[in-house]
């Protein structure tokens, strides 16, 4: 059924990362701005399964936008992470060569970083990689070291930058995918199970189905290259054998296997990289386990199959033009087409996000729409309290406020009853939502103790009864029946 | 922040920290105090609502929640302290305890004396790395009991078990009973983890087929589980994808295995025996930490709680002991498991009393000869199972003349010739 | 004379000892295997009339709980667990009880009792 006709200046299609930093930099604007998501939450799709990792810059070739934009972007992170309460951590990132014949390709890379404006690139010896990490291999020989690489939580990320967004304005709509998108002459109409939309622009940030968007509008001027990738989590008992993101020497279609000791303090192992026919195919395989283990144990010492906590797999949204599409359709002026944005896309997403905003502002004059700035814009989220963070006083004082703090409902990852409320006051409706924001079932016991509890309160919080809860919504839902009702 | 000075304090209300507090409190300690994270004592018997519970200890057959009953009936009428709600979020080697409650906020103790028994968790889907979509309705079977037994839920209608420990088993007759059609119990093992009757009386009575050495090679299906591909294994435990067949299911109930949660543990700095995955103990029950104690499923998985009961019991006895005494004798021999034995727990003794000993075997065995140091004692065994916990004890006069390590070896009929 | 043996897993304890059964004429003329005394009435029983005890819950009202965990005071035979369940399905009682209650006193004419096997208390709320 149809509704009524909702009328936007922009409509962003997509929540993941790029789609929500593109609504929380244009939400700076005074314009009339709405985020379509597909999904029953935002960061449910490729940014969900992203590795987290902020790169430096030195792996883009210099003159691409990867270059430039993830250069600009691991920049920006700091204070962006700090605005909007999210898990950052600058650990940097090492390259690492364990034999001759890769110090020219390290070379290749310091000087490539070099020309992409890094500044403090620096090429270790085996003693300094050492000192610094004692637990690489033995047969490591050099490393090249770049300081301002990271590691950040890239779906809290996309999350807090949907919600700074909606704070400013944006209104976001879930569980939305596009049935269709039309040329109206003075804006495109976009169709929803539930309404029509009309945008000035519509923003195509649809990831893995950015190239379906844009053929809505007749632009087949790229397609999307799915490239899966399994990833590894190993439990916080081993989270301190590395400082850095361990990277080897890239193969030609990915910056190899890794070892990341993820912002939340657990290492993670991966990613692999295959092409794939398929965009909703997210199995890991035994062969997928066995090469990254293989892979990565020959990286770092310590690394054992015992500690894994956790898998999942998830798909680069790759293009077949290599760099990342960043530019308004050649078929259609009001489609603006951000595509491609497969690694360092993560790292890319805030720049990407401001280039938009100039972007949009320069089209809409062109239109001779003065664009204006919005008022009551805020850039800063309000702090979520964690109670795995909270000591002393300040553990005292939110517990005053609110004994729902005291009570742990998640005990691997120390998650309160009050944040599990909070994040469902802010929006999470699925479980897999809570998890994501606030590490509720992702810790060793993976949801064994408190799934129960999270469903009890999401039901009791929600209003829907327990049976109809969902794990990321569509057919996920999780405990279907009641005890002798089957009988 | 509140702060208090305690001589004891229990971590957990299960069997094992109820059995503990009562040996203390009857041996003259009366400061002390039970912290529980759920919202009363028992632990994890209130969800094991099936029988079976007690024929050592009590001499009769109860259920779990009638076991955790008398003994928090026990605690209740001897007015011997706890807190239910109560978290214990930090422990440090100088026996500080932070806790948090919503009564009370975040409470600091300094104790004398601690004994561990937080009990264990269950392994997980990533620990045995079945490979296929992360659809709902994989879950493990501690799990799925909670939510039939204490929530009244079923988690579907067709469910797949994997691994045949007693949880599994207990759980595919619960899931049936209750109007679930449980299609297969699958155990990569040749033989089955749990006990022999659970064998019989959750699987054959409900005509369950259980396929042994075969292995889940994938899960299917992209919101929900819709079915699982089963594969024998080959003799690497790998699954020989030319033999796999599917199974249709909704759920994929999990039983492969406990852990003992040492987290706190090892946060204090407690030495943890890589084998049981539980804190290194002497004979007294004491970890590497003089005055913090351990007993129950955090120190070793057990099969029966009646040991759970009896083991807590010993803790904290010698836990009151070293509060009155400051300290235990020294214990400095070792103990070691070989051949056939996976474990032994105490890991050290004085040698200068008698020492109960638990022992798991490391495959099942028939007629096989468990024989202790140097023919020290030798004990003719009808069947050893990995599943069935071996205990033993030996007499002081036995231990006082030993030299070097005291060694357990289970030999097999034919090496004993 | 038409003789035959039967193996089967004692249930009556932890050991699960492997008890063989050689009858005549359908009656049971052997026993072996058993370690004591439960395990040659196991295979009695097994033999003639095999039985079991039935645990379940059924739902609780006014209680700090909602499930009552109940079963049934002594094995019931076999073939009355599924009739048993059923009857279960609609069965409800109300907090407080106390442990070893009778909640139904003859069981799907079993003539065993249903009884509660944890105490609960009345919710404050």
């Amino acid at each position: 059924m149809v509704a009524t006709d909702k009328n936007f200046d922009v409509i962003i299609i997509g929540g993941g990362v790029i789609g929500t930093a593109v609504a929380y930099n244009l939400s700076k604007l005074k314009l009339k701005i709405a985020l379509l998501e597909k999904e029953m939450e935002l960061a449910f799709g490729t940014t969900k399964a992203n590795s987290g990792i902020v790169h430096a810059g030195f792996h883009s070739k210099p003159g691409t936008l990867k270059a430039s934009m993830c250069v600009k972007g691991s920049l920006m992170y700091p204070k962006l992470c700090q605005d909007l309460d999210v898990p950052y951590k600058q650990n940097g990132v090492l390259m690492v060569a364990f034999n001759s014949e890769q110090l020219p390709e390290l070379n290749v890379f310091y000087n490539q970083g070099r020309l992409n404006g890094l500044t403090d690139l620096k090429i270790l010896t085996r003693d300094e990689l050492l000192k610094k990490e004692p637990n690489l291999q033995d047969e490591v020989i050099a490393g090249l070291f770049a300081p301002t690489g990271g590691v950040v939580s890239p779906f809290e990320l996309a999350i807090n930058l949907g919600e700074s967004a909606k704070l400013n304005g944006v209104e976001v709509v879930l569980d939305s995918p596009l049935l269709k998108m039309e040329d109206r002459k003075n804006h495109l109409l976009i169709t929803t199970k539930d309404n029509h939309y009309t945008a000035k622009i519509v923003i195509n940030c649809a990831g893995l189905y950015a190239d379906n968007i844009a053929r809505m509008l007749g632009d087949d001027s790229f397609s999307i290259i799915p490239r899966k990738g399994e990833e590894y989590l190993l439990d916080k008992r081993v989270g301190n054998l590395i400082n850095s993101t361990i990277f080897p020497l890239p193969t030609p279609n990915s910056k190899g296997m890794l070892v990341i000791p993820t912002v939340h303090g657990n290492l993670m192992l991966g990613p692999t990289a295959i092409e794939m026919d398929k965009r909703d195919e997210f199995t890991t395989t035994a062969l997928g386990l066995k090469t990254i283990y293989d892979f990565t144990k020959n990286l770092v010492k310590g690394l054992e199959k015992r500690d894994l906590i956790a898998s999942f797999a998830g798909i680069r949204a790759a293009s077949d033009r290599g760099d990342f599409i960043i530019e308004f359709s050649k078929t259609n002026p009001r489609l603006l087409n951000i595509a491609g944005i497969e690694s360092p896309g993560l790292t890319a997403a805030p720049a990407i996000g401001e280039k938009i905003l100039e972007m949009v502002k320069a089209r809409l004059n062109d239109e001779g729409m003065s664009v204006g700035l919005n008022p009551s814009y805020n850039p800063v989220l309000p702090k979520k309290l964690h109670l795995r963070d909270l000591k002393g006083p300040e553990l005292e004082k939110a517990i005053q406020q609110d004994n729902r703090f005291a009570h742990v409902i998640c005990r691997c990852e120390l998650v309160s009853e009050a944040e599990i409320v909070a994040a469902i006051k802010s929006g999470a409706r699925t479980l897999d939502g809570i998890k994501l924001r606030t590490r509720a079932g992702m810790g060793r016991c993976q949801g064994g103790f408190c799934t129960p509890k999270i469903l009890k309160i999401m039901s009791r919080e929600l209003g829907i009864p327990v049976s109809e809860l969902t794990k990321r919504g569509g057919d996920s839902v999780l405990v279907p029946y009641t005890a002798k009702e089957l009988i | 922040m509140l702060k208090w000075q305690k001589e004891m304090v229990i971590i957990g209300g299960g069997p094992a920290g109820l059995a503990a507090a009562i040996a203390a409190w009857d041996s003259g300690v009366k400061d002390l105090l039970i912290l529980e994270r759920h919202h009363e004592l028992g632990g994890i018997l209130n969800q094991c609502i099936h029988n079976g519970f007690g024929l050592h200890y009590f001499k009769e057959e109860l259920t779990g929640p009638e076991y955790a009953e008398r003994f928090a009936q026990e605690i209740e009428a001897k007015k011997i302290p706890f807190l239910t709600d109560a978290m214990v979020i930090r422990l440090s080697p100088d026996k500080k305890i932070l806790f948090a409650c919503e009564n009370l906020g975040v409470v600091e103790i300094t104790a004398q004396a601690i004994i561990l028994a937080m009990g264990c968790r269950e392994r997980t889907r990533a620990a045995i790395s079945i490979p296929g979509t992360r659809p709902a309705g994989v879950f493990t079977a501690g799990t799925v009991q909670n939510m039939v037994n204490i929530e009244g839920l079923l988690p579907g209608k067709e469910i797949v078990i994997v691994g045949s420990g007693d949880i599994g088993l207990i759980m595919a007759r619960r899931l049936t009973l209750e109007g679930a059609k449980v299609q297969a119990v699958v155990e990569i093992m040749p033989y089955p983890g749990g006990l022999t009757r659970n064998i019989a009386q959750c699987l054959e009575d409900f005509d369950i087929p259980l396929y042994l050495s075969h292995s889940i090679a994938e899960i299917r299906g992209k919101d929900r589980v819709c079915g699982v591909l089963v594969a024998p294994v080959d003799e690497n435990m790998q699954p020989i994808l030319s033999k796999a067949f599917p199974l249709d299911c909704d759920t994929l109930v999990l039983s492969v295995g406990l852990i003992p949660e040492n987290e706190l543990s090892q946060e204090a700095e407690v030495e943890i025996d890589k084998i049981t995955n539980g804190p290194v103990v002497n004979e007294f029950l004491e970890t590497s930490i003089p005055g913090i104690f351990a007993c129950g499923n955090v120190l070793q998985v057990h099969d029966l709680v009646d040991n759970v009961t009896r083991e807590s019991y010993k803790a904290g006895k010698m836990a009151a002991k070293y509060i009155k005494e400051h300290s235990l004798p020294l214990c400095q021999t070792h103990t070691k498991a070989l051949d056939n034995l996976r474990y032994v727990v105490p890991h050290l003794i004085s040698k200068k009393a008698e020492v109960e000993f638990f022992l798991r075997a490391s495959k099942p065995l028939k007629n096989a000869t468990f024989v202790v140091g140097n023919n020290l004692l030798t004990k003719k065994m009808r069947e050893a199972k990995p599943g069935e916990m071996i205990s033993i004890t030996i007499p002081k006069e036995k231990l006082t003349s030993l030299e070097g390590p005291l060694e357990f070896r289970l030999l097999e009929a034919n090496a004993t010739k | 004379m038409n003789t035959k043996t039967k193996k089967i897993t004692c249930i009556s304890c932890p050991f699960g000892c492997t008890l063989e059964l050689v009858c005549q004429n359908k009656e049971l003329t052997k026993i072996s295997g058993n370690k004591c005394q439960r395990g040659h009435i196991y295979a009695k029983n097994e033999f003639y009339n095999p039985k079991r005890m039935l645990t379940s819950t059924i739902k609780l009202i006014d209680g700090t709980i909602f499930q009552l965990p109940v079963r049934t005071k002594e094995p019931i035979p076999k073939g009355k667990i599924k009739e048993a369940m059923l009857a279960l399905k609609t069965l409800s009682t109300k907090a407080p009880i106390q442990t070893g209650t009778v909640l139904v006193p003859d069981l799907v004419e079993t003539g065993v009792a249903l009884i509660a096997t944890r105490s609960v208390k009345k919710s404050d709320t």
